[in-house]
């Protein structure tokens, strides 16, 4: 009977073996019903993104050629020093040793991460860009050390002439995380370069290509495997400027250690040639993304991230005697008879104000009063002719306003008038002023641009186009996307006896004995015509020298406006740089010529 | 070869069957597994291969020779594999850290793992021999047997080996429980236990232990770390989805994100690749319910039987104590060699039988 019980309690611990059992499997069961049906589409994300890693490929930025096809931007392969945070083991051993090897400071590395992490912590941090040879060797020489680092061969912006075209092409560099804010940017991720100046920023979004993608399968340690896909690149579009290189180089070597800027333009286009501001930087560094070249160009007192051309607003000086000019010529204020006596100074109002010609020019009419820049001249003209017409003329050439050059930050002249006294200052005008006025001092503030397009404007008889750096815009394929047309942005009816008035002094500016360019701005086989100008600084130090010009004198096909900082006399500062600019711009034509007869 | 017609359909064989297409699966699996393995995938795979056929051999010829034989040896097996332990112990600490196994002509050889199967023979022919029989133990009848369980169970922590420890443990109260203890055993045993785990976890566990414990409860605690294999391994299941990748296809383990996963993590491997019914089909292999004689053996082996088998008697001089002739006590080790090689050649002799 006892061993009858004992059998039965046996049996039942076989029982409680086989409910334990099939406790175990239900558990089991159920565990797998949810890893695998439940959150199996969970999982799978989650398997996935542990191995599929999307890649950018970099897209090359758009060539920027110069009018004849020689390349003033493209790319060059560099070399740039990324981190996975995701592949990243031990921190400290990667971001110090990382930190160690490029001698950079940690906290540097430590806050990039910081910017990105809002990122998936597979994005690629960049940490270095364009790291030198040396680095490269030491860092891949470690590399098994330094787990999560990457090294990648992307394409990066290069400007073979260097500074030359620093205000013209600007520069590219890493977005900053103030720019990612902003709507413009929203389709940029951190760590992607964007325009920040000039045409690379005017025309990001042509010169920006598509970035490609490659979807690649890596292992637990962030190698390579395969690659799954790829989207390849585009590149970004091509831009030819209507710059001419041998113009600008004529102009930056003139210019080379002065303060000041230079533009050359194409007046029956509005093309410009050449374009250049002293000083200039480097863009090759600051797309290397050196901070200690930012800091040193940042800090410098003489503002080279400044465009002077575009942005430097100074007394045009006598070389807004044209204007004047013209303005009392049309209005009938004087005509080709009208002359006043110069004996070195006028007195007007209580004060005395001076001729440049201390023993004075005598007699003066409109011909020698533009010829031999005479102020006395001009003092009279501006007093007959009143604040309000030279405004107007002003206006009508559309110097008042931004010249609508395609480049950012461009600021506009002002030409005052009694209106504008009256809302700025709250106060009447007075006829003293004027007197400044008729020679480009006292409230006349214009850029270098400005200035370029009242030479065209007299070189043309009226007739003005907006300033253009950009001839056309062409796709990776050879497609011309936009093709910018001559913009005409003034076309004033003149009366054709007065403009030639005009025309004839600048033409004698140069070509006359007597004129204050003619010893140092004429050919002997191209006529210029042009205004030298001495405006005076306001903020004390030597005159600014100014040159206008165009020519050929009766058929303008290249107009300029030159200015020289604390250069003190136009004549003898900047003159020299306008023919240096004619002699290379007519020296093809030129021998073209002499080619032509030799033939005939 | 001399083998008793009788032990053909008493054998379970369907506990043999689901061993064979366990290993067979086991060793499908490892072909995927080891694909990824850089030193050369086959090695492992060989290996594996001759492990199994050497593995069945053993198997057969243990079905060969009485079962009741090898379990009067238990305490010889016993204190062998204690002296192995120990002298990896030894051999560690001369060493100068911790040493788990020995290599006996380059394979690798862990006696710990060698004391799970010894372990059980010696408490079940511990237990089946004392003179009581059927009587549930008490305090001091447990004593001994817990003694035995001990001594080898502490060694092995000090390998340290905490797995193959517990197992050990487990297995073996298993055994007593199913024995049967008296109450107040119980009450003691239960109390002993539960007061010693605090104690086991203040001092005696090692912080890398602890952590393991802890990361198992909430793997999320230390995802790179600890919790790494365990977060890694729900993925590798969980993405297999219904039906699995696909043989072959298994991409957790293919590219590492499972460390160890042709040893440890190999169920992932599975789970990953064939989906859960295969999954849960694989777990059910590993269970087998103990079934009334007659039905151990398929049909196909019950043709092998001749009429007037059953009334035949198995002869063995030295375990069949109740027959005519038996001999009493331990047979000779030279008699067992003898056993054995006219077993290798006993063919004829078995058929003419």
């Amino acid at each position: 009977m006892r061993e009858k019980d004992e059998l039965t309690a046996r049996e039942k611990k076989y029982k409680w073996c086989e409910g334990i059992l099939a406790l175990t499997m239900i558990v089991l069961f159920m565990r797998l019903f949810d890893l695998q049906i439940l959150k199996g589409d969970e999982m799978r994300r989650l398997s996935e993104q542990n191995r599929v890693r999307v890649k950018k490929i970099l897209a090359p930025r758009g060539t920027i050629f110069d009018r004849t096809g020689r390349v003033l931007a493209d790319t060059r392969p560099s070399f740039n020093l990324y981190l996975i945070p995701e592949d990243i083991k031990d921190f400290t051993q990667t971001v110090d040793g990382c930190a160690q090897l490029l001698g950079i400071d940690r906290d540097e590395i430590v806050e990039k991460l910081k910017d990105a992490r809002d990122f998936p912590p597979s994005f690629p941090v960049k940490v270095e860009s364009d790291m030198s040879m040396d680095h490269i060797a030491k860092v891949e020489a470690s590399k098994f050390y330094l787990p999560g680092v990457v090294i990648q061969i992307e394409p990066k912006r290069h400007y073979p002439y260097g500074p030359m075209f620093s205000h013209v092409l600007g520069y590219v560099s890493e977005i900053s995380p103030e720019e990612l804010k902003t709507e413009d940017y929203k389709k940029y991720a951190i760590g992607d370069t964007v325009g920040k100046f000039g045409l690379e920023r005017m025309y990001e979004k042509y010169l920006r290509g598509v970035d490609g993608e490659k979807r690649v399968e890596v292992d637990a340690s962030g190698k390579e495997i395969r690659t799954l896909d790829t989207k390849d690149p585009v590149s970004g579009d091509s831009i030819y400027l209507n710059i001419d290189l041998d113009v600008q180089t004529t102009i930056e070597k003139a210019l080379e250690g002065k303060k000041g800027g230079a533009v050359v333009s194409d007046p029956r286009t509005g093309g410009i040639l050449a374009l250049v501001s002293h000083p200039a930087f480097d863009p090759n560094e600051l797309t290397s993304g050196s901070r200690e070249y930012w800091k040193t160009i940042a800090t410098d007192t003489s503002h080279p991230l400044q465009n002077r051309v575009i942005q430097g607003r100074f007394p045009p000086g006598s070389t807004f005697k044209p204007l004047v000019a013209l303005a009392a010529l049309e209005k009938g204020a004087i005509n080709e008879h009208t002359s006043f006596s110069c004996g070195g100074h006028f007195a007007f109002a209580g004060h005395v104000f001076k001729c440049w010609q201390k023993k004075g020019h005598g007699t003066v009419s409109i011909h020698k009063g533009i010829v031999a820049s005479c102020d006395v001249f001009f003092y009279n003209t501006g007093l007959r002719t009143g604040v309000d017409t030279i405004h107007q003329m002003a206006e009508k050439i559309g110097i008042t306003r931004p010249t609508g050059i395609d480049l950012p930050g461009e600021k506009s002249g002002l030409v005052p008038s009694t209106e504008w006294k009256k809302k700025t200052f709250g106060e009447k005008w007075y006829e003293g002023e004027t007197v400044s006025v008729a020679i480009g001092q006292g409230a006349v503030w214009l850029t270098p641009v400005g200035l370029l397009q009242l030479a065209s404007f007299v070189g043309n008889e009226g007739v003005t186009f907006r300033p253009r750096l950009v001839n056309r815009i062409v796709s990776p394929e050879g497609k011309i996307l936009k093709k910018f047309e001559p913009e005409m942005t003034a076309n004033v009816k003149l009366n054709k006896d007065n403009i030639t008035l005009v025309k004839e002094g600048m033409k004698g500016v140069v070509n006359e004995p007597g004129g204050t360019a003619y010893s140092n701005a004429r050919l002997e086989n191209v006529s210029i015509s042009g205004k030298t100008g001495s405006a005076q600084s306001g903020t004390g130090g030597a005159d600014h020298a100014w040159f206008i010009a165009f020519a050929p004198s009766d058929a303008p096909s290249v107009a300029m406006s030159i200015l020289v900082e604390h250069g003190m006399h136009g004549a003898s500062a900047a003159a020299p740089i306008a023919k240096a600019v004619a002699e290379t711009m007519f020296k093809q034509q030129q021998e073209i010529k002499s080619a032509a007869l030799y033939v005939h | 070869m001399y083998i008793d017609r009788r032990r053909l359909y008493h054998l379970d064989w369907y506990l043999i069957i689901n061993g064979m297409v366990l290993l067979a699966i086991g060793f499908i699996n490892l072909a995927s597994a080891t694909r990824s393995i850089d030193s050369g995938p086959y090695n492992l795979l060989l290996k594996q291969a001759v492990a199994l056929f050497i593995g069945v051999a053993v198997l057969f010829l243990i079905l060969a020779y009485d079962y009741r034989l090898i379990a009067s040896y238990s305490r010889h097996f016993y204190a062998a594999t204690l002296f192995f332990i120990v002298f990896v112990l030894i051999l560690g600490t001369i060493a100068g850290g911790a040493k788990r196994w020995l290599s006996i002509a380059g394979i690798a050889f862990q006696p710990s793992e060698l004391m799970k199967p010894v372990m059980v023979l010696m408490l079940a022919n511990m237990l089946f021999q004392r003179k009581k029989e059927n009587e549930p133990l008490n305090m001091k009848d447990v004593l001994l047997p817990l003694l035995y369980i001990f001594v080898p169970c502490v060694l092995i922590l000090k390998q340290p080996d905490l797995g193959t420890a517990v197992v050990i443990l487990l297995s073996c109260l298993c055994l007593l429980w199913f024995v049967g203890l008296t109450r107040p055993t119980y009450l003691f045993l239960g109390a002993v236990g539960l007061s010693s785990l605090p104690v086991l976890w203040k001092f005696l566990m090692k912080p890398y232990q602890k952590m393991r414990i802890l990361s198992l409860v909430n793997p999320d605690m230390d995802p790179s770390g600890y919790g790494y294999h365990s977060i890694q391994a729900k993925i590798a299941v969980g993405s297999g989805g219904l039906f699995g990748k696909g043989y072959l296809n298994g991409t957790q383990h293919k590219l590492h994100f499972i460390p160890e996963h042709h040893t440890d993590f190999i169920f992932t491997v599975f789970g990953e690749e064939w989906g859960p019914l295969h999954a849960l089909h694989l777990v059910h292999l590993q269970v087998h319910k103990d079934k009334p004689q007659h039905e151990r053996a398929p049909r196909l082996v019950h043709l092998l039987r001749r009429r007037g088998d059953h009334l035949r008697p198995v002869h063995d001089q030295y375990t069949d104590g109740d027959q005519p002739g038996a001999r009493r006590g331990h047979p000779p080790a030279v008699y067992q060699l003898w056993r054995l090689v006219a077993y290798l050649n006993a063919d004829r002799r078995g058929a003419a039988a």
